[in-house]
């Protein structure tokens, strides 16, 4: 059954859209991330414009990571201070990004700044987490269970320091607030809510309890993505409400079982099946870039002249 | 193919009107005698469920000429920016910039084109897909605006919004036809012109131009509509409705 999108401007298969947000729900509950970095391109894939995908990608993340923030709040496992901090970065972040994506824009670059931003990003962090998960596994067949709860790095010399009662860590203001100017940057520029870079960042850079980690990360997205989806919606006006409403019911229902999935998986498996999934992604990005093409020209229509 | 009982019903009006009016009607200026014509729909309203529609044109003329029908609009400027492989990545190099491309383009004929009249007139009037004359407003290629023509033209057909070839002209009875134009599910919202040319002996002697617009009406209309008018309530309302969706999501599967 087709049902026409009034922003995006064209008709959409009703059942495709809701098994989109069911699979993104799905991941995004399992491994505590957003999902979207899937659901943009997917949705552009759709043929839906890329302002209105990045816009209502956005407003859906709201849905999904909002749905994951309760489960996480009611169990008590949200850092309240670490995310207002990281927030406070995210804003600056935010700010440099929209510049950028102007600036870029013009120039006729936008999108393989975007692309080029993903592919790094993406195999990066597939990387170190693949190695890293593997790593534990392995760890823990040999048996040797414990590990100390963080390691002393430059990080806790720096100035600034501040006191995180909940995560119980004494550690300067500065590695939050980079980390939340970064996860804004890419907000802005790349229209994911940056949970696939926080999470990792808060457990190996800030050293957070990782019990922690998911919920606060789910903040932080809910947080991002609430802001990006307003000003596109201002700015722009790209957000679809229909769109939106249709893919949250899917992602919310498909969130709730991933969630159930993640309890019965320990951590360890966790990080490698979204290790995989991430650079699955990143492959076929970076087949994108330099496979063969299939369409050679791109098009940005004006509006009515 | 099964006419909607309300296009048979219009049919029915317009072949009576036509046969009256054109009798009725003296000749315009000097050998250009009017041509009877009609939409089975003026509006085209896209509600949440359009996916594609149909436009019937009827018409009657005098003439023993072929008749041409074209339709094309809503206007817009695009820019067509061209990948190229520089050092194993495709990269977006060259771009040309349109104005005045038709989103949609339609032409339908009692015979080929090549075969009713020359190449001069059909470029003229823009009949045609290869008459179709785009002005570009500034050209960044090396080889010209060809290859970026071409590629509007190809990206448009894929979406069925320029029909490849012309399509048929249904005669009902000797005088009165009638064509079907195809609209399909990705239709722009605007105006559209559908002139109707009548050619003998390769020249034109009689034209006429009707239009339709294309238009989002009820929930669609609405929401865009608030989307456009109110652009902060509605950012606020989109955010209220996705933390909505997100809470009852949590509530309702807290006890599965």
């Amino acid at each position: 059954m087709d049902i026409y999108l009034p922003i995006a401007e064209l008709p959409v298969n009703l059942f495709i859209l809701l098994a989109l947000g069911l699979a993104v729900g799905f991941l995004s509950g399992m491994f505590g991330v957003g999902g979207g970095f899937l659901i943009t391109p997917l949705l552009i894939f759709m043929g839906i414009a890329p302002p209105i995908a990045v816009a209502s990608g956005a407003a859906q993340l709201v849905a999904t990571s909002f749905s994951g923030l309760i489960a996480h709040w009611r169990r008590e496992n949200v850092d309240f201070k670490m995310g207002a901090v990281v927030l406070a970065g995210g804003a600056g972040g935010s700010w440099l990004g929209v510049w950028l994506f102007e600036r870029l824009s013009a120039i006729g670059q936008i999108d393989l700044v975007i692309l080029l931003c993903y592919i790094a990003f993406l195999s990066l962090v597939g990387l170190l987490m693949g190695v890293e998960s593997l790593r534990a596994i392995r760890r823990r067949a040999r048996g040797h269970g414990r590990r100390k709860a963080h390691s002393h790095t430059w990080i806790h010399g720096l100035p600034f320091k501040m006191r995180f009662p909940k995560s119980r860590l004494y550690i300067s203001a500065l590695p939050p607030l980079a980390i939340g100017f970064i996860m804004g940057l890419m907000a802005s520029v790349m229209g994911v809510g940056g949970g696939l870079f926080v999470i990792p960042a808060m457990i190996y850079l800030l050293g957070m309890p990782t019990v922690l980690v998911v919920g606060t990360s789910l903040l932080q997205i809910a947080f991002v993505a609430a802001v990006a989806a307003f000003l596109h919606a201002g700015n722009n006006q790209t957000v679809d409400i229909l769109l939106v409403l249709l893919l949250a019911v899917g992602s919310v229902i498909g969130s709730q079982y991933g969630v159930r999935v993640a309890m019965r998986l320990h951590a360890e498996y966790l990080r490698v099946l979204l290790a995989a999934v991430v650079l699955i992604v990143a492959g076929r990005l970076i087949y994108f870039l330099v496979g063969p093409l299939d369409e050679e020209f791109s098009f940005t229509f004006l509006g009515v002249f | 193919m099964a006419l909607p009982r309300a296009s048979t019903r219009w049919g029915a009006a317009l072949l009576l009107a036509a046969l009256g009016l054109g009798w009725a009607v003296p000749g315009g200026p000097a050998g250009a005698e009017p041509i009877v014509s009609g939409l089975s729909d003026e509006v085209i309203e896209i509600g949440a469920r359009f996916s594609g529609s149909e436009v019937l044109l009827f018409g009657a003329t005098e003439h023993e000429g072929d008749i041409v029908v074209v339709v094309r609009g809503p206007w817009a400027g695009v820019v067509v920016r061209r990948k190229q492989r520089i050092a194993g990545f495709w990269i977006n190099s060259e771009s040309v910039g349109f104005a005045g491309v038709p989103r949609y383009y339609a032409v339908a004929s009692t015979r080929p084109l090549n075969e009713i009249a020359g190449p001069e007139l059909l470029a003229e009037k823009q009949i045609g897909l290869e008459n179709l004359a785009f002005q570009a407003f500034y050209v960044d290629s090396a080889e010209g605006t060809g290859p970026f023509r071409d590629a509007v033209l190809r990206s448009e057909q894929q979406e069925r919004l320029y029909p490849a070839e012309s399509g048929a002209i249904e005669f009902l009875g000797r005088r009165l036809f009638r064509v079907a134009i195809d609209l399909p599910p990705k239709l722009p919202i605007g105006r559209y012109d559908v002139n109707i040319h009548v050619i003998e002996a390769g020249a034109i002697v009689a034209s006429q131009t009707q239009h339709f617009e294309v238009r989002k009406t009820g929930l669609s209309a609405q929401i865009e509509g608030f989307a456009h008018n109110q652009p902060w309530l509605y950012g606020l309302l989109a955010i209220a409705s996705a933390l909505m969706a997100g809470w009852l999501g949590s509530y309702f599967f807290r006890r599965v």
